[in-house]
């Protein structure tokens, strides 16, 4: 699936989360392999670092995805008394501060 | 052929885009269907499992039906691709009967066609459907007079669906905060452009566009592309990662490849374009269908600016399809080789930025004699010129070559662009000269024309076409089976509610 031109040309942005995966496994047992015969190129540990980095990122951003996600199923579940109370609560907050900055 | 028409031909006009002016099928389309009905019947199959062009599975059955000696034994496959087609598309298709010469589907038997298409709809209620196509649905069953069933009458013609089901949430969406309606969306799977039709303005909050990518097709994703852009899908951490996850879905589709190309050429951010691009190749990956090797003959004589960029295209959209090795030589008097094998597009253009046209003239046979001295043997070639073949080596002389030492016969295709005005009449000659030539030795030359302008859109429609056998693809065509009405509309069960 990928060769050695995919990384040494490294653009992760033409690359979705599993293929980065998949290349960064690749680059992985490749450097094992350097390491065993010979010295580790300069372009392997930037492409390993450049996939590191946005393997991290991309995950932190699917984990923001989630957690906003499960918020919004959660507020499709509240009863109409549990809406009330949010836009009773609501009311009460807006009405302390408009007593706050004398309106 | 009594038509004049050969199968290719065929096959090669209507595989074009006409970009929604369905009048366009009628002329050859009605040719086909008086002289080769059975094959424009299993075309009209094959299109709807293989094809690109949305407009041909609208146009192509509804041409048939107005021919009045196409042959009974094929109108129901006719009739299955209609009532397949999606509600909106058939209304499409209806209004274009009306353009249609002959009478065809029309009268009574159209409406006993609509109803019985409707009373499926109905006894197979799919929501995201109706929520999809409830206007379409409506002017169906206003139009042929259909009285609706109870919940289809509600929610479809009149516009009040019952409370509590999911056509009734989406008519509170505008109400609802951000947060809920984006998880309502999500819950009930509220199709993008009926979500967005009913949150108006709302629809730029993120939490909202986020649940809106989550449901857009890959179609609509590469097509608001330039919206998501401006709406923070390249800041906002979630939209990001709804966007990712959205174009690795759409990295399996085969139905948008060529909308996936135009939707890269709108967008300016290179972060976005590299995205798209990427995702085309694995469109056109999914979509597949070409074998072999392949040579691709760039002419790049005076005047053929806009067909080296062609060039390029064609060997780009083949080095994706083919899972061999694809050759781009260009050519003037003298040739060019570059190895475009699994080569993107963007890597294509930067090797080839500097080839400008110009030289003495034009030699195809140049090309060919590259690559027959170089040892490159390919299944199939692609020409990209505007024929006028007018100087040595002569391409037949050249081909009977290739053929002799490889022992095969390579099938031609011919993309034939314009040249300049004063030099139409003498190219046209030359370009016939050419064909004639390669018949005399037996062997035709299939043709794109592309002289009334090259649409990109349709391209890797054309390209997908080619077939390294001259016959594989005609034979592939009619071994598609042929629909029954009762395959598409299958025996109907009890109404099931929502």
């Amino acid at each position: 699936m990928f060769n050695l031109e995919t990384l040494k040309h490294l653009d992760v942005e033409r690359l979705d989360f599993d293929e980065l995966i998949a290349l960064s496994a690749f680059a992985k047992l490749l450097r094992a392999e350097y390491e065993s015969a010979s010295e580790v190129p300069e372009w392997l540990d930037d492409a390993g670092r450049s996939l590191k980095r946005d393997l991290q990122a991309r995950q932190a951003d699917a984990t923001e995805k989630r957690l906003r996600e499960l918020k919004a199923r959660r507020e499709t579940l509240k009863t109409p008394d549990q809406k009330r109370a949010d836009i009773d609560k609501e009311i009460a907050d807006l009405e302390q501060k408009k007593q706050l900055v004398g309106v | 052929m009594e038509s004049g028409l050969t199968k290719n031909q065929i096959i090669n006009v209507l595989s074009k885009s006409p970009h929604g002016k369905l009048e366009e099928y009628i002329p050859v389309g009605l040719q086909a269907a008086q002289h080769e009905p059975e094959f424009l019947a299993h075309l009209i199959a094959w299109n709807a499992l293989k094809g690109q062009v949305r407009d041909a599975r609208v146009a192509l059955p509804i041409v048939t039906l107005a021919c009045p000696s196409f042959p009974v034994a094929f109108v129901e496959n006719s009739m299955a691709h209609l009532a397949a087609l999606a509600p909106r598309d058939l209304l499409r298709a209806i209004k274009f009967s009306k353009s249609c010469p002959s009478a065809g589907l029309k009268g009574g038997r159209m409406r006993s066609f609509v109803e019985h298409y409707l009373r499926w709809r109905e006894a197979n209620w799919n929501q995201v459907s109706v929520m999809q196509h409830r206007g379409a649905l409506r002017t169906l069953y206003t139009r042929f007079n259909v009285r609706p069933h109870a919940l289809a009458d509600q929610v479809i013609c009149k516009g009040h669906p019952p409370d509590g089901t999911v056509f009734a949430n989406v008519k509170q969406l505008a109400n609802m905060s951000p947060v809920e309606a984006a998880g309502t969306i999500a819950a009930q799977r509220i199709p993008f452009l009926v979500a967005r039709g009913a949150l108006g303005k709302k629809a730029s909050d993120p939490d909202l566009v986020m649940a809106l990518i989550d449901r857009m097709s890959p179609t609509e994703l590469v097509t608001n592309t330039k919206n998501l852009e401006r709406l923070g899908v390249k800041t906002n951490p979630a939209l990001r990662a709804a966007f990712e996850q959205a174009l690795a879905r759409a990295g399996s589709s085969k139905q948008n490849t060529l909308k996936t190309t135009v939707a890269a050429e709108a967008i300016d951010d290179e972060t976005l374009k590299a995205k798209l691009s990427a995702l085309q190749e694995k469109q056109l990956k999914a979509v597949g269908g070409v074998d072999g090797n392949w040579l691709v003959l760039g002419d790049k004589s005076p005047s053929m600016a806009e067909t080296i960029e062609l060039s390029r295209q064609v060997s780009a959209t083949l080095a994706k399809l083919v899972r061999g090795r694809v050759h781009l030589v260009f050519f003037d008097d003298t040739a060019r080789h570059i190895n475009v094998t699994g080569k993107t597009y963007e890597q294509i253009l930067a090797e080839t930025a500097h080839v400008t046209a110009g030289g003495n003239g034009t030699s195809i046979g140049a090309g060919l004699r590259y690559a027959l001295d170089s040892g490159i043997e390919v299944d199939g070639i692609a020409i990209v010129s505007d024929g006028g073949d007018n100087k040595p080596p002569a391409f037949f002389q050249c081909y009977a070559d290739y053929c002799k030492k490889y022992d095969k016969a390579p099938p031609i295709y011919l993309y034939r662009t314009d040249t300049l005005p004063r030099w139409r009449v003498e190219t046209e000659r030359w370009c016939a000269m050419f064909i004639k030539f390669l018949a005399d030795i037996g062997h035709e030359v299939n043709q794109f024309d592309l002289r009334a302008g090259i649409d990109y859109y349709s391209l890797p429609n054309l390209v997908q076409t080619m077939r390294v056998n001259r016959y594989s693809l005609v034979e592939e065509i009619l071994d598609t089976p042929l629909l029954a009405l009762d395959e598409v509309l299958k025996p109907t069960k009890e109404l099931s509610h929502v």
